[in-house]
């Protein structure tokens, strides 16, 4: 008897649990989503993982392609570096070979190219970490007001890499300025190679979002220079690059 | 406290698990109470793997594998689940460049994605490619102001869909970016954009009054907000009637939870994004009584670290 009763009282116990639980479990279950993640974040699905991995060993196979031979390890600098020389330079050179107007000079920051390119065999892996940004390649169509802006942004010390302009300064103040070595007609409104970033006013350019006259050209820069060595690869050409004082600071 | 918490509490207090455990479900049915988990991610970009160990910011973080195992875990626990993404699947590693998108769509098909939309990066490789990827998907895409009609995504993608679960109806809608300016024409040739708001304000409506949803939710690649006049999510929330929900992506917004605004009705519209890269799930739970009302929503934002 004393076993039934007290299996009574417990039943009696837990119901009573039920209620109470009726009350406060809901509560409980709004923090539950929160908690999961928080706990058990790094857990892979071996699934999912299996279905990666033949991806995964053939990309690092691809990746290890050598695309061509770099005659001089490439390093960004400033006001010039080799690095920024080399890529302004294909920018300007491969966006004319595909564009009918001619495209008189280029830049891009500095900033977007981040590692070295190393002497001898280049890889893709080399070129997907020099420039791992699906930045694209954008003309935009630049007054002389828009060019002052430009110019007088890089004398503010932004490090951009650029190619068919040379410009000097002194004290931050520009003192010569010349696109394909001629002086610069304030009249006439520049074809500018660049990429969509800095197009979009990124890096502080702002300024640029007011070219109103601009056209995307369907090619990423990371493909524009593997399009560019393996280019110089097929004539059996290294690439290279110097530097040639485009931009000058004076104090 | 958490669940886990909870559980060890109460285990603690003497009473058996197996028997408490059972106990909310058991109880949320008996009052009619049904729940509805929103899984969701924006921007995949084809991250893959998890962000590179190279001392990055997010290094470590994301990765389909991983966000696979967390999803599996909380469709365990729930037992109404939707798992969408609003696009931007494709362009970012390697994995895009050299296999044109079918490792990420494979991979989604296999995680049970119930539904995406398309970001502008998806016609990267082109609208054929799209199309071919479209098939690939065991999952729809949902795309109401795109008109693929003269395109090869004729019939590859629908207008909306409505999920059901339980005698609770969830009807989704798909709002994309205008290509023009964003994307060369040469990719998405002749896809025509309509007007989102116009898109979403019918869609709703249709939704609502003749398929009668209980919960409508809008799947937008419109970007959460601009400073200039853009057609924004925060647009489409603040000037639609009954969208419940817009899971939003493109403008890579980290948020931490729901942006709650006031639709036209005076009503609360939730719009969410959680980032880039699945460097982020998000979760908003809905929770409905006896009478089909949403009575609340809970929301959260997954760091996979």
């Amino acid at each position: 008897m004393n076993v039934i009763k007290f299996s009574t009282r417990f039943i009696f116990a837990l119901s009573l649990l039920y209620l109470f639980c009726s009350c406060r479990q809901f509560a409980l279950q709004q923090v539950e989503g929160e908690s999961i993640a928080i706990i058990h974040p790094g857990e892979e699905d071996n699934h999912i993982a299996e279905m990666i991995k033949p991806y995964r060993d053939s990309l690092s196979v691809t990746m290890g392609e050598i695309i061509g031979v770099s005659a001089m390890e490439m390093k960004k600098g400033f006001p010039e570096g080799l690095l920024g020389n080399f890529v302004a330079n294909l920018m300007l050179e491969m966006t004319n070979n595909q564009m009918a107007d001619k495209v008189d000079f280029a830049f891009t920051n500095n900033g977007g190219l981040r590692s070295v390119l190393p002497q001898g065999n280049v890889s893709l892996r080399n070129i997907y970490e020099l420039m791992p940004f699906e930045n694209e390649i954008i003309i935009l169509n630049m007054d002389y007001g828009q060019l002052q802006q430009l110019f007088e942004y890089i004398g503010t010390g932004q490090e951009l890499a650029v190619s068919g302009i040379r410009l000097e300064f002194k004290n931050d103040q520009i003192i010569t300025a010349t696109i394909n070595d001629m002086r610069i007609d304030p009249g006439k409104t520049y074809r500018v190679a660049t990429i969509d970033y800095l197009a979009n006013g990124g890096s502080g350019m702002s300024f640029l979002e007011n070219v109103v006259k601009r056209e995307l050209i369907g090619i990423r820069l990371r493909d524009m220079i593997i399009d560019y060595i393996k280019l110089k690869q097929s004539m059996k050409e290294l690439i290279s690059a110097k530097l040639d004082e485009r931009i000058k600071i004076n104090e | 406290m958490n669940r886990r918490d909870f559980i060890k509490y109460t285990y603690a207090s003497g009473i058996g698990l197996a028997a408490l455990t059972s106990v909310p479900l058991q109880l949320i049915a008996k009052q009619g109470v049904r729940k509805i988990s929103i899984l969701h991610t924006n921007d995949l970009h084809s991250r893959i793997d998890p962000f590179p160990m190279d001392g990055s910011k997010y290094q470590g973080l994301g990765g389909f594998a991983k966000r696979a195992s967390l999803i599996n875990k909380i469709r365990t626990e729930e037992e109404h689940v939707l798992l969408l993404d609003a696009g931007d699947i494709l362009q970012g590693t390697p994995y895009f460049n050299f296999f044109q998108g079918e490792l990420e769509l494979k991979l989604m098909s296999e995680m049970k994605y119930d539904a995406a939309t398309f970001g502008n990066h998806d016609f990267d490789a082109g609208i054929d490619r799209l199309s071919q990827l479209a098939d690939i998907a065991t999952f729809p895409f949902i795309s109401s102001n795109y008109d693929f009609s003269s395109t090869s995504m004729d019939n590859k993608s629908i207008n909306n869909k409505i999920f059901k679960f339980d005698g609770i109806r969830v009807g989704i809608y798909g709002l994309g970016i205008e290509l023009d300016g964003l994307v060369p024409d040469n990719l998405y040739r002749n896809t025509v954009y309509m007007d989102p708001l116009r898109t979403a304000l019918k869609e709703e409506e249709m939704l609502k009054t003749q398929m009668k949803c209980d919960l409508i939710i809008c799947l937008s690649h419109l970007g959460f907000e601009y400073e200039s006049h853009k057609i924004s999510d925060i647009t489409i929330g603040t000037n639609t009637n009954c969208t419940d929900l817009i899971i939003g992506g493109h403008t890579h917004s980290f948020l931490s939870e729901p942006r709650i605004v006031q639709n036209l009705q005076r009503k609360n519209c939730r719009i969410f994004q959680v980032g880039w890269g699945g460097i982020n799930l998000g979760r908003v739970d809905f929770f409905f009584n006896a009478e089909k009302k949403k009575i609340f929503t809970l929301a959260s934002s997954f760091t996979i670290s």
